[in-house]
């Protein structure tokens, strides 16, 4: 028992040096702090951790700005570089034909022309994967996978077990670093933003329309699988608002 | 306080409108659709298989505890039903394949008496479905 006391206390305590450290450090040039500090806190929350979670809770709230500020631009940042991988315009929606250079079926097929393939699926596929590769041949930088999937993974380990504050926390604050991130790197989503607030619901739900034509190889498509689970483990429980933005649409005026 | 909320209203002529929305069901739609034929090319299938499984596990967690009927419509504005039929169809296609006639048959027997049971007191119906050859 007293063990157990101690070891709840031990991870409170880390818990705080950690969201310290990544309040502090979060917007550092060097990303491997960064990404150290995320597979801490993944650690940390692992399997449900309800002490930690409250505990990273009650320090976001106090440093909201810092803290989801950040983390919304870094989401922002990987997925303006994802954007920028050829797309794969396979949806009938017009979400798949949003932003970013998304290639045609038929200039797929033509790139795809010089290989042997069997059926028109498969020669899309092939001309796809061919135009992604060529692009990163080109010296388009390749995003950041795995760094990517350890941070959603954190955002659902921090909700895990349907943890009802950080749930709605990650709707209702919304930071204007998104915008700020899109308009520097030339996005043309930064239009559709309008320098309006995002929140981390938005962002990880606006990178799944981003990443989804573009899955190119397995590590996108593991990054793919984490942020869905993480949409999942933020409406679960079930939180009926998260529920709505994602099937909401909204009216907004601008001036 | 008191202030008429009217007088404060801004005339639609001078600003625009846009609908801002999170493409949440389209975009599992898309992929779900893409997961059926490019990405089975592209990617290995234990793979395409998780993304189908969390495709339709964040559509199902939409409805989760509601007691309206608002994500249901939505949904069915939103989503293109066509794409879980194929989706369906493929997997009994799969199980029929894998197991051979004999499992296939055994689910809709074990289904078909489940039925019977809530809906007929246990009382057996035969053409309820149709399904057992």
């Amino acid at each position: 028992m007293l063990k157990k006391g101690w070891w709840g206390l031990e991870c409170v305590a880390h818990g705080v040096v950690v969201v310290f450290q990544m309040c502090e450090q979060w917007g550092d040039e060097d990303a491997s702090v960064r990404d150290e500090l995320i597979l801490t806190a993944i650690s940390l929350l692992d399997g449900g951790n309800s002490r930690v979670q409250a505990v990273f809770s009650r320090l976001m709230k106090r440093r909201p700005k810092e803290f989801i500020g950040e983390l919304v631009a870094y989401m922002t940042e990987v997925a303006t570089m994802v954007e920028a991988v050829p797309s794969l315009k396979v949806g009938t929606s017009a979400s798949t034909a949003n932003n970013g250079p998304s290639m045609d079926v038929a200039l797929l097929n033509d790139a795809a022309s010089t290989m042997s393939g069997v059926s028109v699926t498969n020669s899309t596929a092939r001309g796809f994967a061919a135009a992604v590769e060529a692009s990163f041949e080109a010296g388009l930088p390749e995003p950041p996978w795995e760094a990517a999937t350890n941070l959603y993974r954190l955002l659902q380990v921090l909700v895990e077990g349907h943890y009802l504050p950080l749930q709605n926390f990650f709707r209702e604050f919304a930071s204007g670093r998104a915008a700020m991130v899109r308009a520097r790197s030339g996005s043309s989503a930064a239009a559709s933003l309008g320098g309006v607030g995002v929140s981390v619901v938005s962002a990880a739900c606006e990178f799944l329309e981003s990443l989804a034509p573009r899955l190119a190889s397995s590590d996108a498509a593991e990054l793919c699988a984490q942020v869905l689970d993480t949409l999942i483990e933020l409406v679960q429980g079930p939180c009926h608002e998260n529920q709505l933005t994602l099937i909401n649409n909204k009216v907004r005026l601008c001036g | 306080m008191g202030r008429c909320l009217h007088a404060e209203r801004i005339p639609l002529a001078h600003v625009s409108v846009n609908v801002v929305g999170l493409q949440f069901v389209e975009t599992v739609g898309d992929l779900l659709k893409s997961s059926m034929d490019v990405y089975t090319q592209l990617l290995p299938v234990e793979t395409v298989k998780t993304l189908q499984r969390l495709c339709l596990l964040g559509l199902v967690s939409l409805f989760e505890g509601r007691r309206d009927w608002m994500v249901h419509d939505r949904l069915l504005v939103l989503l293109k039903v066509d794409i879980l039929k194929d989706l369906m169809t493929r997997v009994r296609q799969d199980l029929h394949t894998f197991h051979g006639d004999r499992c296939v048959r055994g689910c809709h027997v074990v289904s078909i008496r489940r039925r019977l049971v809530v809906q007929h007191g246990g009382t057996p119906v035969v053409d309820v479905v149709g399904a057992v050859p």
